[in-house]
Parts: C-alpha cells; sequence; structure tokens
C-alpha cells in the first residue's frame, strides 16, 4: 500500500482527468466503464450481494459482472465485485449497499478505480498521479493506493447455489401462514411413500403435476463422490389447503417447497441469504433448481416432465383394445347458398353509421359536440348513399344514420341483422375478395327478398371526421401579448468573493454560538505556503 | 444619486452586485456578512422606497418573469410586500459567506456556526404557511422561490498557482499580480476549476444545516429542481403544495420541460424511499403519501400518452423502478393513481390501460411483482382483484 496526496475532487463541466477511461455523465459525475467494489472478505462479499439483491433486480448487471479474488503486495487476499457502471443513480444505489456492508466503492475502466462520489465531492475524485507498479487492479482511495495482483474468478451462479439456507424466523409455521390461498408449491416425496401420497392428493382433487427423479447412475469405470439424491416423486401442487400443507410439512420423506422463481424452490421455513428473485437470469431456463436445508441446491438437468397425478397412479386397463375403422372423405356436390341478410336482433357494438344526406345538418350539428380525442378517431368518406362515418373503437356518441355493426372484421352490416348462412368471418372476407385496403358494407336490397348489395370503399378515400366537416376560415395574425414575457435565456451565474478585512467580520461577534462546526469552505485541501 | 439616503445607496449596491445577478444571472458578488445589523439596514431601505429605485425595479422584473414561467398571470413582487424576502435574501447572502475563504481562520474558530445558525433564525423567520389557502399565498411562495432558483446553477471558478516555492488556492477570487510574475523563472502553472456552491455548502455541517433551513423557508424551490446531485428530493415532505391545482400543474410542466428521462431517476429513488418509509412505522399520512403518488402516475401519464416515444429504459435501474410504480398503481389502485376525470372517460382509461400494460411488460413481470407488494405494504391496502377496464 503506498500513502499519496489526497484525491482531487472533481470540478463542474470539467471534461480532462488523469484516471483513464472515465467521463462525467449527465449529471457530471465523474463515472467509468466499470464500478468495483472492494471487500476485504468473503461475509462482506455475501452481505454485499444480500444487500444489493434487496435494493434492485440484479439482472441487469449479472451479464457484465465479475467477482475476483485479489491479492494485495502484502499477501492479503481480498474480493472485488466489478459491475457495468451505466449511471451514476445505478452506483448510488451500490455505494449504499458498499457502505452498509464497510466496504468501499470505486469507479474506473478496466485497471485504474478511483472511489467513487461522496458528500465530500458530490461530482466525483481524480487521482493526482497514476500508479505505475505493475497490478492487474488498482485502487484509488482517500488516504491510500492499492494495486493487486488478480488470483482467480468466482462465478455468481455458483455463489448463488453454494450458499447453505438459513432458517426464517417462526419456521415452517410463520411461512405457511404467510402463504397465500392458491399459492404453487413444490413437494419432493421419496419413491416408496410416492404413490400413498400420490394417492392421497388425488383423493382430495388437488390439482397437481407430478414427476419421477431418478439419480443419475455414475459413468462407467467412475465412482460419484457424493452420494445421488435417492430417487423420489416431484409434485407440483397448485392449491394445496393448508391442513394438508401442515400435514406434508410434518411427514418424514415428504420436503415441502416454496416455488421463488418458474425453475427455482427453496424449502418451506427457510430462506436463501441472496433475495433469488431479483437474479432470475442466474438460473438455466432449461433447468430445475431444489434449495434444501443442509443439503445444498439440487440441480435438475432438465425441466421434470410432470404428468397429471392420475397417469402416475395404477389404473386397470380394458382387457382389449377396439381398432379404430378408417373412413375417406367424400367428393362434395357444387353446392352454392347464397348470402342473405336476416335480423337476428343480436345488438353488437356500433363501429360505423351510414348518414343519409337529408341528416347532413345533424351530422354538422353533432360535430360541435364531439370532444376532440373522438373528432380525431372518426373518419368520414361522402358516397352517393350517404356519409359514411367509421371508428375502428366505436361510434357510440353518434345517434344518427343506419348505424353499423362488424360481422366481420373490416365488414359492415345494419345492427340487428347478420348475414346467414352463419359462416366463419375469415371465410366470409375471403369469399367478398378480401377487405385488404378496403371497407365492405352490406346493406340490404331494395325489396326484402332481394339479395343484399356489397359496397366497397377504399381506406384512403376516408379523411378525419373534424378535417371533412370544418368551413374555410380567415386566419388574422397578431402579436405576442406584452404583458407575457418570452421564456428566460439561462445566464450562467457565476460567485466572486470580494477580499475583506478583519472588520468586516465585525457582524458575526453579535451572533450568537452555534452548536455545529464547519468542515471548512472549499472541501479540498488548503494551499502550501507560498 | 446623492440625493438619496446612504442606507439606500447602500441596499442599492446590493441588489446590483448580488441579488440582481443572483436572479437574473452574472456575476454574484460576496462581501462582509451582513448579520443583525445588515439586515436592519437593509429593511429600512425597503420601508424607504427601495423597490422604487432603478435597482429596486430591475430586480422586481426579473422576479416577475420567473413566476411567469410557472404562473400565467401574476401580480409583479416587490420586497415590501413580502418582508419575509427580505429576510430570506439576506440569508442567502450570509449562507454563502459560508464558501468565502475568510470565513476559516485561527483567531474566531466558531464563525461559521454562528452564521449558519443565523441564517437558520432568519429562515424560521421567513417561513410560509404549510398550506398554500389562495392566489395570494400562492404569489408569496413563487415569489420566495424567484429570490433562490439561481442559487441550483451558482458555481464558483477556483484557481491552484503552483510556482517554485510551492502553490496556492483562490476560491472565487483572482490571485494577486505578484504571485504570476516572472512565469518561466519561478515556474509559475495555474490551474482553473469550477465547482458547484450548493454542493460545496452541503458538503460542510454548518452550510448543510443552513442550505436545508433555506429549502424550508422556499420548498418550491427545493421541488422545481429535481435534477441535483444532493440533498435528495423529498416529495413527501411538500405533499401539501402538491394539493394545490396550480402549483400541480406548474411542477408537473417544469419536470416535463426538463423531461422524464432527466428526472426519472431522482423520482424513482424517491418514491421508493417514500414507500419504504410508508411500509414501515411510524406511518406517514395516507393523505399525503395518495398525492405524491398521483401527482407521479399523472406525470408519467402525460408522457406515455404524448406524442412522444416512451423514454428508453437503458440501464437506469431508478427510471425503471419509477414507471414499474405507475404501472403497479395505475393497474391495482387506479382510484390512487388516476384523476376522477380520467377514470370516468372510457376511451380515455382504455388508452391508459394499454400504454401501462405495454410499460408494464418493458419492466418485467418479476420487478414489477415486487413494486407490487411494496406498494401494498405501504398503501395497507390489497391490489385491487380487477385491474383498469
Amino acid at each position: 500500500m503506498q500513502r499519496m496526496a489526497m484525491l482531487e475532487h472533481v470540478a463542474l463541466n470539467q471534461t480532462q482527468f488523469r484516471l483513464p477511461g472515465v467521463a462525467p455523465d449527465a449529471r457530471g459525475v465523474l463515472v467509468g466503464r466499470q464500478g468495483a467494489v472492494l471487500l476485504p472478505s468473503f461475509d462482506r462479499l455475501v452481505a454485499f450481494f444480500r444487500l444489493l439483491s434487496q435494493e434492485l433486480l440484479l439482472d441487469d448487471l449479472l451479464p457484465a459482472l465479475k467477482i475476483l479474488q485479489v491479492r494485495s503486495r502484502l499477501g492479503a487476499f481480498e474480493h472485488v465485485v466489478l459491475l457495468p457502471a451505466g449511471s451514476s443513480h445505478l452506483l448510488d444505489r451500490c455505494a449504499r449497499a458498499a457502505a452498509l456492508c464497510g466496504a468501499q466503492l470505486f469507479t474506473g475502466s478496466d485497471r485504474h478505480f478511483v472511489k467513487y462520489r461522496d458528500r465530500r465531492s458530490p461530482l466525483g475524485y481524480d487521482v493526482p498521479t497514476l500508479l505505475t507498479e505493475p497490478a492487474d487492479l488498482v485502487f484509488y482511495g482517500e488516504t491510500f493506493t492499492q494495486g493487486y495482483s488478480r488470483e482467480r474468478e468466482l462465478s455468481f451462479g455458483r455463489l448463488l447455489l453454494d450458499l447453505e439456507l438459513r432458517p426464517r424466523p417462526g419456521g415452517v409455521m410463520a411461512e405457511l401462514r404467510e402463504l397465500q390461498q392458491g399459492e404453487t408449491v413444490v413437494l419432493t416425496v421419496r419413491q416408496g411413500l410416492g404413490p400413498k401420497v400420490l394417492g392421497y392428493l388425488y383423493r382430495h382433487r388437488v390439482r397437481a403435476l407430478a414427476a419421477l427423479l431418478l439419480p443419475v447412475p455414475a459413468p462407467p469405470g467412475e465412482r460419484l463422490l457424493v452420494a445421488p439424491p435417492p430417487p423420489s416423486f416431484l409434485v407440483r401442487a397448485e392449491d394445496l389447503p393448508p391442513r394438508m400443507l401442515r400435514l406434508l410439512c410434518g411427514l418424514p420423506g415428504v420436503v415441502v417447497f416454496s416455488l421463488v422463481l418458474d425453475q427455482v424452490a427453496v424449502q418451506l421455513g427457510y430462506r436463501h441469504l441472496i433475495r433469488l428473485s431479483a437474479c432470475p437470469s442466474a438460473f438455466q431456463k432449461d433447468r430445475f433448481y431444489l434449495f434444501t436445508a443442509g443439503s445444498g441446491c439440487q440441480v435438475l438437468s432438465s425441466p421434470p416432465p410432470l404428468l397429471p397425478l392420475e397417469s402416475l397412479l395404477e389404473t386397470d386397463l380394458p382387457p382389449a383394445m377396439v381398432p379404430a375403422s378408417a373412413v375417406r372423405p367424400v367428393a362434395a356436390a357444387g353446392l352454392k347458398v347464397p348470402l342473405r341478410l336476416v335480423h337476428t336482433g343480436v345488438r353488437r357494438r356500433v363501429k360505423a353509421a351510414l348518414v343519409p344526406w337529408a341528416r347532413a345538418g345533424w351530422l354538422k350539428q353533432l360535430v360541435y359536440a364531439l370532444p376532440p380525442t373522438l373528432l380525431g378517431e372518426y373518419q368520414a368518406a361522402p358516397l352517393e348513399d350517404g356519409i359514411f362515418v367509421v371508428s375502428p373503437r366505436g361510434l357510440d356518441v353518434l345517434p344518427i344514420g343506419a348505424l353499423l355493426q362488424e360481422a366481420a372484421p373490416s365488414v359492415f352490416v345494419p345492427v340487428g341483422m347478420a348475414l346467414s348462412p352463419r359462416v366463419d368471418p375469415e371465410v366470409l372476407v375471403q369469399h367478398l375478395g378480401g377487405t385488404s385496403g378496403r371497407y365492405l358494407l352490406v346493406l340490404p336490397g331494395a325489396e326484402a327478398s332481394d339479395s343484399p348489395r356489397v359496397l366497397a370503399l377504399a381506406h384512403e378515400d376516408l379523411d378525419a371526421l373534424g378535417r371533412r366537416m370544418l368551413a374555410p376560415m380567415e386566419v388574422v395574425p397578431r402579436p405576442r401579448l406584452a404583458e407575457v414575457p418570452r421564456p428566460r435565456v439561462d445566464r450562467e451565474v457565476l460567485l466572486v468573493n470580494e477580499p475583506l478585512g478583519v472588520a468586516a467580520l465585525a457582524p458575526l461577534r453579535g451572533m450568537p454560538r452555534g452548536t455545529q462546526d464547519p468542515q471548512g469552505p472549499q472541501g479540498s485541501p488548503a494551499g502550501e505556503g507560498a | 444619486m446623492s440625493d438619496r439616503p446612504r442606507e439606500t445607496r447602500w441596499a442599492e449596491r446590493l441588489l446590483v452586485d448580488f441579488a440582481i445577478p443572483l436572479v437574473g444571472g452574472g456575476t454574484v458578488h460576496v462581501g462582509a456578512p451582513l448579520g443583525n445589523r445588515g439586515l436592519a439596514r437593509l429593511e429600512a431601505a425597503v420601508a424607504a422606497g427601495l423597490d422604487g429605485t432603478e435597482a429596486g425595479q430591475r430586480l422586481s422584473q426579473l422576479r416577475a418573469a420567473i413566476m411567469r414561467e410557472h404562473l400565467l398571470r401574476c401580480e409583479v413582487p416587490t420586497l415590501l410586500s413580502d418582508p419575509g424576502a427580505v429576510r430570506l435574501l439576506a440569508a442567502v447572502h450570509d449562507l454563502l459567506f459560508l464558501l468565502h475563504p475568510q470565513i476559516q481562520g485561527p483567531l474566531f474558530p466558531g464563525r461559521a456556526a454562528r452564521l449558519s445558525a443565523h441564517v437558520r433564525r432568519l429562515c424560521a423567520e421567513a417561513a410560509l404557511p404549510a398550506e398554500v389557502s389562495g392566489a395570494e399565498d400562492l404569489e408569496r411562495l413563487l415569489a420566495r422561490h424567484t429570490l433562490l432558483a439561481g442559487l441550483w446553477g451558482l458555481s464558483r471558478d477556483d484557481t491552484r498557482v503552483t510556482f517554485w516555492a510551492g502553490r496556492r488556492e483562490f476560491y472565487g477570487m483572482q490571485p494577486p499580480r505578484r504571485l504570476l510574475l516572472w512565469g518561466r523563472l519561478r515556474r509559475v502553472r495555474q490551474e482553473r476549476w469550477r465547482v458547484i456552491c450548493h454542493l460545496q455548502l452541503l458538503g460542510q455541517e454548518a452550510g448543510r444545516a443552513a442550505f436545508l433551513a433555506l429549502l424550508s423557508a422556499s420548498p418550491l424551490s427545493d421541488l422545481l429542481a429535481p435534477k441535483r446531485l444532493d440533498p435528495p428530493l423529498d416529495l413527501v415532505a411538500h405533499a401539501a403544495l402538491l394539493r394545490c391545482r396550480e402549483l400541480r400543474r406548474a411542477i408537473r410542466s417544469e419536470y416535463l420541460r426538463l423531461g422524464l428521462v432527466e428526472v426519472g431517476g431522482a423520482l424513482g429513488l424517491s418514491l421508493l424511499r417514500l414507500l419504504g418509509r410508508a411500509a414501515a412505522p411510524p406511518a406517514l399520512p395516507a393523505e399525503d403519501v395518495h398525492t405524491v403518488l398521483g401527482f407521479v402516475c399523472e406525470l408519467v401519464l402525460c408522457v406515455l400518452l404524448g406524442p412522444l416515444p416512451p423514454p428508453p429504459l437503458g440501464s437506469d435501474g431508478a427510471l425503471r423502478d419509477l414507471l414499474g410504480l405507475v404501472c403497479a398503481l395505475c393497474l391495482h389502485w387506479p382510484a390512487v393513481a388516476l384523476p376522477a376525470d380520467v377514470r370516468a372517460d372510457r376511451a380515455l382509461s382504455a388508452e391508459v390501460c394499454l400504454q401501462v400494460e405495454a410499460m408494464a411488460r418493458l419492466v418485467g413481470p418479476d420487478r414489477l411483482d415486487e413494486l407490487i407488494g411494496l406498494c401494498s405494504r405501504a398503501l395497507r391496502m390489497e391490489p385491487a382483484a380487477v385491474p383498469l377496464p
């Protein structure tokens, strides 16, 4: 460790720094590409992640997060967490977590890291000189400059899997009380108990799926160092009643887990030191993780192939299977059924209207009453039959003309009517030649027995109702109101201290003595003698 | 000028050198602290017609221009109409003297603490009622803000002169000419940098206490500067102001002018702190919490429903949390998050629902669930089973 002159405070609008790879962010705070948390021990490392996972979602950090074990020149091992420094807001939160666990946050890029901003220097610190000694990482603190060599990298995922679960205060019963009705739980049931427990759940109509987990045998010629877990059933139950949960929690051979993530389950009554729901991307989607107290984390190489309970219970099969007879389709005769408009009495949402020209005056009056959102939404087009008005969200406030509802997307029929036979809307659209770039209006013929008329209207013929109905207006220019000034132009405000004599401080003598002691006005070291 | 009383001439010079540049921009000169005697002289000058002088009128016009940025029509403010403003002006001057090099010295060690206590006393005397009850209160609040608005942007140029025998630093002052002579022979080197004054004040204990007292005497100045680095924005402390319709609109407009990307981080952190405090005993007043949450939701919805695309979430977790909180509130506590007229308008509430759901997808279901849990604990209400229509 080398003692050096204190760090320099970053000034406003400063653009040049001695530390490489740093720059001020949008708020003017000095930030490098990475943040580095220097932790003196492993327990502090765990404490840091524990606090950080409470504070924010770690998923954003994980792709570029590195945990390094480093060694100082004195041979002391420490840990460094390298984080991507997206913004100073993010580093502020990391700094809080680091301070709470007795660590320090630095910022920088690649090799050199300087202390992150604090209250004494709100825009951050720069270094007076760079350390030239060979080191993988160099940290510049307020009272020290230290070079570290890199020993090894730890995996965050491994750290999660290796940490032991801690019992919750109040144990299983406390967590059972907190568990919400209908929350999904996972059970592991020893193979011998499996049929009985599965049968019990099935008889009580519990919605559950189950799979049989078999231990993976050791490759030929090799021996496993750790004994594989015994074969067991894995059950995923959705609405287990509390009384059954209490019963199963106390049953030897059955372990109950709560689901923290889709593929991660933690034994009931225990919690992981790090909030697992804050780091879902640390767990692979195609695996399943079971955190059990006392035996670490069991990782299933693939999600268990869950089946309904009845598939796993013993059933009686019929004595013989009846083979199905094959059939062949027969060519249909040419049937041509004409489409008809029929009254059904079923009113659906009005989406368009055809206003006859005789009612155009009413429509004009109505335009005054329409709110601006509707004026923008309503589209209109003049046709020979009247003014066609349409809105994709519905014409709830236009009670004039022939109201139309959708029989299929972009196909309109009068309200209360439908096309018969009731073919699928997709088939109907295809039959009418498609609705790409156009609306189709299916209107009744002149006589009741006539087949319906189908009118096609291109989308480009429609215009916003507000624009279509507006009459031309004369525009008269007006000067700006003098009472309301233009917005100010931001001018620089610069403070200048006037040189004063000793007598200028006389007003201070009459003031009562305060209780706080100042730390100095400049927040930077006083100058040396001239 | 010579026929005017001596006090008025002195006060006029104070306005020209200090108050006018502080409000309208320029070089703010900080001289000897005013203290009680200076304050009395200033009050006497105001009573003798300081507002009618050229400097007084210029100051009033600059203050009115700032007020009209937030309130369309308002009276031109004068120092005579608000004795608290005179005290506040004196407090700002004496507060800035805490940055003067002469405040430090071996002969008189407690001077900064004395000055800080004096500033705090002036601020306490100038304090306004918490609730805004009428147009007069509103204008007075804005008028106070005009005196402090420039404080956030106030900066100071410092110089370090290094020479063969040592180095000296000058804070907000020019180095004497003699120190720069024979530059090559004496190996004179000058370094200049600029510091933000309010951050320098907040770095001192005495300055921090006095600056916070100043903000409590002009709460609008606190609310209208969400981008500052320090002190953290505390919205719930100003819930009473946010209940005033005109002020709420003015603050919202200012935040929208600054941009959600710029203010979102500070708002997100402020909301998380607020909800954390509300969730733990002693509980904050529910009305205040609802007011703040409603204000932030309105702000975000103005952006989401506006013509511009929603802000990119990027790697700013605080902005993501802010949007996540708004999504959680709009979807599960619409009575808190949405104004009554928005809830009554079916088309608009459907649009809100659409936008909020899209934003919720960006925030991610896991984080959203956590934020819903936080809101539920803070509001002491279960999430509504039926979300927006």
